[in-house]
């Protein structure tokens, strides 16, 4: 799982191998740390942010291949040896992310597993022009993070109600809503029953917002960063909170998200526009492409290009109109 | 001379350890600017717009204050009104907003930010709770900003006043008359603190210069 640690390991340690021929190489190590803003239980604060950083996967069997062939659900990998049912538990749930071809990026949830095959979903990948075979494209396995792993008890102030305890938003196509119940041990919703909600996944590209009700902290994260481009599926109508895809600052100019997602909208006034919403707090600052650079949908036409855009920071794509399907959000590694 | 330090000193103390460097943000006298502010969520006048010059109906100008209360009102996170500035404004060192308002009658929300965003994009915001404004009349209460990403105080474009919770449901009601960036959480004077200072210095000024009349007698 993900590291929420006290303290970083920024950067990779690299010895020298005198003896070996095969140089063998790893995706740097970072970390990345977010200062969650104190509140109260009047006056809860909203800090929001989104992880671009990914973990090491433990399962045994392999964890990066290519693959042999392919349905519209599994995937089948030659000679993986995974442990059935081992990259389909909800307690630590795992994704395949394709790394090569043209699906680079690409990442499906694994709802089940064999010694050599996953049931996926999350897209086709009979659709995405992946090639198959033992020169086909590659993947790779990553974990993915519950409530329970990457946060655990006592992160956060727990309570035996949402009005006493931090909550911890879930935003992706939708937005739901968590407390850690004391009285009960465990993550829940703050409506409806009080079902265990530890083994929430937490995708990849989920917005997390955290409503605190206490005193301010820092959290710190250490992961891989990503080495494939960011690859993904949008709603061609409403909304998708997700994050700019690296660990980078990068400015609203140089995310050209009017080229990266297919379909984007531009016009001259936000009203006809897709727009891109930067989330401050529990709060949004929106702009729009107007057909020549950045705005905001409100207030002076001034050109945002240059608005940066700091790493982790979450942002909400919304699609106007009532088009059905998804496109793709394609963004080149940036380093 | 004796007595007019003495004096100063006491009009000194009536002002508090302001640093008088604070930069007033808005003083509500003229909220509704059709290019200057913008109404988004339940505090537009329809909240089937995207965002709008046109406040909730039931707001109100008031001579100096702005009351923010209609039964339709929430304090969802995403209904707010924001003030772009026509020119840069500079908050310079200060570090903490002071808000001058009063809660309004018939209010369950319990809190509010107000955020300040420069023209890069970041901002800095701080938290106030409704309880600290009570009813009747207004209150100035303090705040610190939390400062996001590379905030740069010197050059901010807007600031808006939001409702603080995600989603949230309760009837927002309060009255604001002023918002400005201090130094610290300390006392402001306001304009009637400034004519009680002035009203000291007078006397004092009176009584030396009657005793220097009374010493030349």
């Amino acid at each position: 799982m993900k590291k929420l640690v006290a303290l970083l390991l920024a950067g990779v340690v690299s010895a020298p191998f005198a003896f070996s021929a095969v140089t063998a190489y790893a995706p740097p190590v970072g970390g990345m740390s977010f200062n969650i803003a104190g509140g109260s239980v009047a006056g809860p604060v909203t800090t929001s942010f989104s992880i671009p950083l990914l973990d090491a996967p433990q399962a045994s069997g392999m964890t990066r291949g290519r693959i042999a062939s392919l349905t519209a659900t599994t995937v089948t990998v030659t000679g993986a040896g995974w442990t059935p049912s081992a990259l389909a538990n909800v307690a630590f749930p795992y994704a395949l992310r394709m790394t090569s071809g043209s699906a680079a990026g690409y990442t499906f949830s694994i709802t089940a597993n064999t010694t050599d095959t996953l049931t996926i979903s999350g897209g086709n990948p009979t659709q995405l022009g992946i090639v198959t075979g033992g020169s086909g494209d590659s993947f790779r396995l990553i974990p993915v993070d519950t409530l329970n792993s990457l946060f655990g008890s006592n992160t956060f102030l727990g309570g035996d109600s949402p009005a006493s305890a931090d909550t911890v938003i879930l935003s992706n196509t939708s937005q739901l809503s968590y407390y850690y119940n004391t009285t009960l041990s465990r993550w829940v919703r703050t409506t409806g029953p009080t079902t265990d909600r530890g083994n929430t996944a937490i995708p990849l590209d989920t917005v997390i917002s955290v409503v605190r009700k206490s005193g301010a902290f820092v959290l710190r994260f250490a992961g891989a960063i990503p080495m494939e481009r960011f690859n993904l599926l949008v709603p061609n109508a409403g909304s998708k909170y997700t994050h700019t895809g690296f660990p980078m600052d990068v400015t609203l100019g140089a995310l050209s998200m009017q080229t990266a997602l297919q379909g984007w909208v531009s016009a001259p006034l936000a009203a006809n526009a897709d727009t891109l919403s930067v989330v401050s707090g529990a709060s949004l600052l929106t702009y729009f492409h107007n057909g020549t650079n950045w705005q905001r949908t409100t207030g002076p036409a001034t050109n945002r290009d240059a608005v940066v855009i700091p790493a982790g920071t979450a942002i909400m794509l919304f699609k106007r109109g009532a088009a059905s399907g998804s496109a793709l959000l394609l963004r080149n590694r940036p380093y | 001379m004796k007595n007019l330090i003495k004096i100063l000193t006491i009009a000194a103390s009536i002002a508090g350890t302001s640093s008088f460097a604070q930069v007033q943000l808005q003083d509500f006298s003229a909220v509704v600017d059709s290019n200057y502010t913008v109404f988004s969520g339940t505090w537009e006048a329809s909240v089937t717009t995207a965002d709008s010059a046109a406040p909730n109906s039931s707001f109100s100008q008031g001579v100096g204050s702005y009351s923010f209360a209609a039964s339709n009102a929430t304090d969802n996170a995403l209904s707010k009104v924001e003030f772009f500035f026509s020119s840069p404004a500079n908050i310079l060192t200060n570090t903490f907003l002071a808000v001058t308002a009063q809660g309004l009658a018939g209010y369950t929300a319990t809190s509010f930010a107000v955020t300040l965003v420069d023209t890069g994009g970041q901002t800095a915001a701080a938290t106030f709770l409704i309880s600290g404004f009570p009813t009747g009349s207004f209150t100035t209460q303090y705040s610190q900003l939390t400062f996001g990403g590379s905030f740069n105080p010197t050059a901010i474009d807007s600031m808006f006043i939001t409702g603080n919770i995600p989603g949230g449901s309760s009837t927002f009601g309060v009255s604001f008359d002023n918002i400005s960036a201090v130094a610290s959480a300390s006392a402001v004077p306001e304009p009637a603190t400034y004519a009680l200072i002035a009203g000291v210095l007078m006397l004092g000024v009176m009584v030396v210069r009657r005793r220097a009349h009374q010493r030349s007698v």
